[in-house]
Parts: C-alpha cells; sequence; structure tokens
C-alpha cells in the first residue's frame, strides 16, 4: 500500500524534470533570440558596407556571433547569450562607423584636392 | 573494475591540475596581445583591422575558454590570437597607418581638425587646421593684401603705416612722410624765415628775428659779428650818467640781444665831445658807462659778460667842430669782446 506521501514522491519527481526542461528551453530561447538580434544588427552595417568601411568592428561581431552559436550548440546558454550581447554592440558600432566614414568619404571626394573645403571663397570681404 | 576507476581518477586529476597550472599562462598571453595591440591600436584599425578584431577576440575567448576548463581549445585561441597580434603589429608600423580623414599628409592624431583640410599657406601649417583669416583683421585671406597682419579693410587688409615714424599712422597723419608732432596733425612745424625759432611761435614768420624777441628782428639795435650797433643814442641827463626814461625801451633791446646770446661778453664804452676839460670828460663817459652796465646788471645780465670803460674824447668819430658832429661823438657802444 503506498501512502499519500509515496504516492506524491513520483508526481514531483515528474515535475521537477518537467521545470527543469521548461527551463533550460527558456534559457535557450533567449540566447538564440540574442543571436538573431545581433545577426540581424551585423545585417545592417553589411548593408551600410561596414564590411569595407568598418572592418575592424565588423570582423569582431562577426567572430563573437560565431562563437556565441558555437557555445549554444554545446548547450552553454549563459556563455552564448554574452557573446551574442558583445556582437550585438560590436555590430552596431561597426554600422554607425561605416555611416561615418561615408559621410567623410563623399565629402572627401565632394572637395577634391586643392579646392576650398569650406567654401571660404565665396565669401568676399566679410567676416565668416 | 578498480583499476579503470582509478586510472579515471588519476587523469581527471591531472587534467585538472594541468588546466590550473595553464589558466595563469593563457591569461598571460592575452595580457600581452592586449598590451602589443593596445600599443599602436589605431594603425591597426587603418591598417590590419581584421587581424585586430581577431586577435582581440581570440584573446577573450580564450580567456572564456580557460574560466571553462577547457584548456585545449584556450590554447587553440590563444594562438591564433597571438598570430593575428604580430601580423597586425607587423604590417601596421607605418606612419601612413595612423590615418589621415581629411587628406591633408598630417595623421589624424597629430591633426587638430582631421575632418578638414589644413590650407598650408605657411601659418600655423603643422596643426591640421585652416586658418581662414590668419591675422583674425575680419578679412579672408584671399581678400586680404596682408594676410598676416592685421589691418583695415579701407586698406584692404594691410596695417597703416607710420612712414616717418612720427607716432601717427599714415591714415591719420597730414604729412605721411614728414615728421610731425600730433598737434601739428603730423606735419613739421616750419620755421619760414629759418631764425631758429618756428613758426607757430614767431610773430614774424618771414623776417628772421631772435628767439627772445618772439622771431622778430630788433627795432632800435642791429647785432653784428662784433659789435651791437644802435640805431638811436642812449639819452642821459645833461652832464650827468642819469640815463632818460626815454632810451630804456633801447636798452632793453640790448638786454633782449644779450639773452639771444647767452655766451657774449661785452665791453660797453662811453665817449663824450671835446667840449669841456678832457679830464671831466673822461669821468663822465666813465660814469656813463657804469650807468649803462648798471642798468643792464639791473635786468638780469650776468655781471661776468660787462665790461663798462670811459674813453672820454679821445675817440671821436666825427667832426667836434660841429653841433651834429659833437651829437655823433657823444655816445655809448657796445663791443663784443668774446661770443
Amino acid at each position: 500500500m503506498l501512502t499519500a506521501f509515496g504516492r506524491l514522491i513520483p508526481m514531483l519527481a515528474v515535475g521537477l524534470i518537467g521545470l527543469a526542461a521548461c527551463g533550460g528551453t527558456a534559457v535557450s530561447f533567449m540566447s538564440s533570440t540574442a543571436i538573431e538580434r545581433a545577426e540581424a544588427e551585423l545585417r545592417g552595417a553589411e548593408r551600410a558596407k561596414a564590411d569595407e568601411l568598418a572592418p575592424y568592428e565588423y570582423t569582431k561581431a562577426d567572430l563573437y556571433i560565431r562563437m556565441s552559436k558555437e557555445r549554444l550548440g554545446f548547450a552553454d546558454y549563459q556563455a552564448a547569450q554574452r557573446f551574442a550581447e558583445d556582437a550585438l554592440e560590436i555590430a552596431a558600432t561597426a554600422r554607425k562607423n561605416a555611416a561615418e566614414a561615408k559621410r567623410l568619404k563623399s565629402l572627401r571626394e565632394g572637395n577634391p584636392e586643392g579646392t576650398d573645403p569650406k567654401g571660404w571663397g565665396s565669401i568676399k570681404g566679410e567676416s565668416p | 573494475m578498480r583499476l579503470p576507476a582509478l586510472a579515471i581518477a588519476l587523469f581527471t586529476g591531472a587534467a585538472g591540475l594541468w588546466g590550473c597550472v595553464s589558466s595563469p599562462a593563457v591569461y598571460d598571453r592575452a595580457g600581452s596581445v592586449e598590451k602589443l595591440t593596445n600599443e599602436q591600436h589605431v594603425s591597426m584599425v587603418n591598417c590590419t583591422p581584421r587581424e585586430l578584431a581577431r586577435a582581440e577576440a581570440f584573446a577573450d575567448f580564450a580567456r572564456h575558454e580557460t574560466s571553462q576548463g577547457r584548456p585545449h581549445t584556450a590554447r587553440d585561441f590563444i594562438e591564433l590570437s597571438e598570430f593575428n597580434a604580430r601580423k597586425a603589429f607587423e604590417n601596421s608600423r607605418d606612419r601612413s597607418c595612423l590615418g589621415d580623414l581629411d587628406g591633408d599628409g598630417i595623421p589624424d592624431p597629430e591633426d587638430r581638425c582631421p575632418e578638414e583640410k589644413e590650407d598650408f599657406d605657411k601659418f600655423k601649417d603643422k596643426d591640421g587646421c585652416p586658418e581662414p583669416d590668419n591675422d583674425l583683421d575680419g578679412i579672408l585671406d584671399p581678400q586680404d593684401r596682408c594676410p598676416n597682419e592685421a589691418g583695415p579693410v579701407k586698406n584692404e587688409g594691410c596695417p597703416f603705416m607710420d612712414r616717418d615714424g612720427d607716432g601717427l599712422s599714415d591714415d591719420e597723419d597730414k604729412c605721411p612722410d614728414e615728421f610731425g608732432p600730433r598737434q601739428n596733425h603730423g606735419c613739421p612745424i616750419r620755421d619760414s624765415d629759418k631764425d631758429g625759432v618756428p613758426d607757430n611761435e614767431d610773430k614774424c614768420p618771414q623776417v628772421q628775428g631772435p628767439k627772445d624777441n618772439e622771431g622778430c628782428p630788433y627795432k632800435l639795435i642791429q647785432v653784428t659779428d662784433k659789435a651791437i650797433i644802435l640805431k638811436e643814442k642812449i639819452f642821459f641827463a645833461f652832464g650827468k650818467s642819469t640815463i632818460r626814461r626815454t632810451s630804456h625801451p633801447l636798452l632793453n633791446e640790448v638786454v633782449l640781444a644779450l639773452r639771444d646770446h647767452p655766451t657774449y661778453v661785452v665791453r660797453i664804452e662811453g665817449h663824450t665831445d671835446s667840449v669841456g676839460r678832457a679830464s671831466s670828460n673822461q669821468r663822465l663817459s666813465t660814469a656813463r658807462a657804469v650807468a649803462v652796465r648798471k642798468y643792464l646788471l639791473g635786468k638780469g645780465v650776468a655781471p661776468r659778460r660787462l665790461q663798462a670803460v670811459g674813453l672820454g674824447e679821445a675817440r671821436p668819430i666825427d667832426d667836434n667842430s660841429t653841433e651834429a658832429g659833437r651829437s655823433v661823438n657823444r655816445r655809448v657802444e657796445f663791443h663784443i669782446v668774446s661770443k
């Protein structure tokens, strides 16, 4: 005869297993989401030609995403999460720097060597 | 069953020990990579960005792997990191790797205006910033005839000079090429009659005259090289040495002449006609010469400059047989003894 307590043990065990499974899935889901966000940011950086205009940040972000994915594959969710977050930040910097580099490039191309970069020559006899 | 269990236990212990021993080495190596990349980070970002990214990322991954007790992967990562760091270091030594956003030839770390080209106009050309108005006079350099010297618009940005060096700039100097005081608008004070008295102090600017007579010529006397010639006579009381008041203006002019020639020493000679006894005439002429000297002394002439002598009737200059001649012979003369 099983006592009431005896009947409770298998139920508790099943509950704990279920909870553990749910928790793992939740952590895994969080890591995947972080990687997706970092990848999306990196694609944005790519569109801004970061691979060409901000290669340092672009390469680094790409490496961190790869590392994050690798850790996720080993179910090392905490590390995966951390590398994904770093990648997101670096990819955002890559995008920003690429845009800035693009602006400066166009500025240079629009003002070739020897011309007046600020148009001072157009002001006659007046203070700038 | 006991042997495998023991072997596993030994292996696990050894691996753990090895991991513990190798952890500091990985951290040290990662620290060295970090030091190397920090040394010329800007140059590496510009010239070897991918190698730098790998060096930094792999060093980070190596640290992580070590912290998780995975020494093999940690070693792989740190070796990759070191390889990339060395490559980045070697290939980013060139000065051009410092970066030059504005392309003015001045590397960004030394360029105070990395986004603006230096204008290279021989004015502060090393700071990397263009100076549109070097002298800050409000006129832009292309329009400024003197871009490095402040000057007003009406002089095309050049400062007004003071050509004659009289302290007035040429724009406010009515005579910019002639030295002149401010009160005369920079023009020289002329001396038209060249008597040494400037026109603004000369009451007779067109006629020469001594300074003490305000630039006008003497009316009653004339100063020559040898004597002060009186144009009229000095009148005395009859038979006495008392000078008549009417002769005071004449003697006052003599005083002025002596002031105007402060080094002159003068001998005052008294002369008479031949009427009366010679000894009397001698006394009278001396007394009159002395009276004239006394008058001049009273007007401030220094005693050492005046000698008085009576010559009586001994040196007539006209005929004593006529009244007109005798009148001429009764006289006082001023002879210049030394200058």
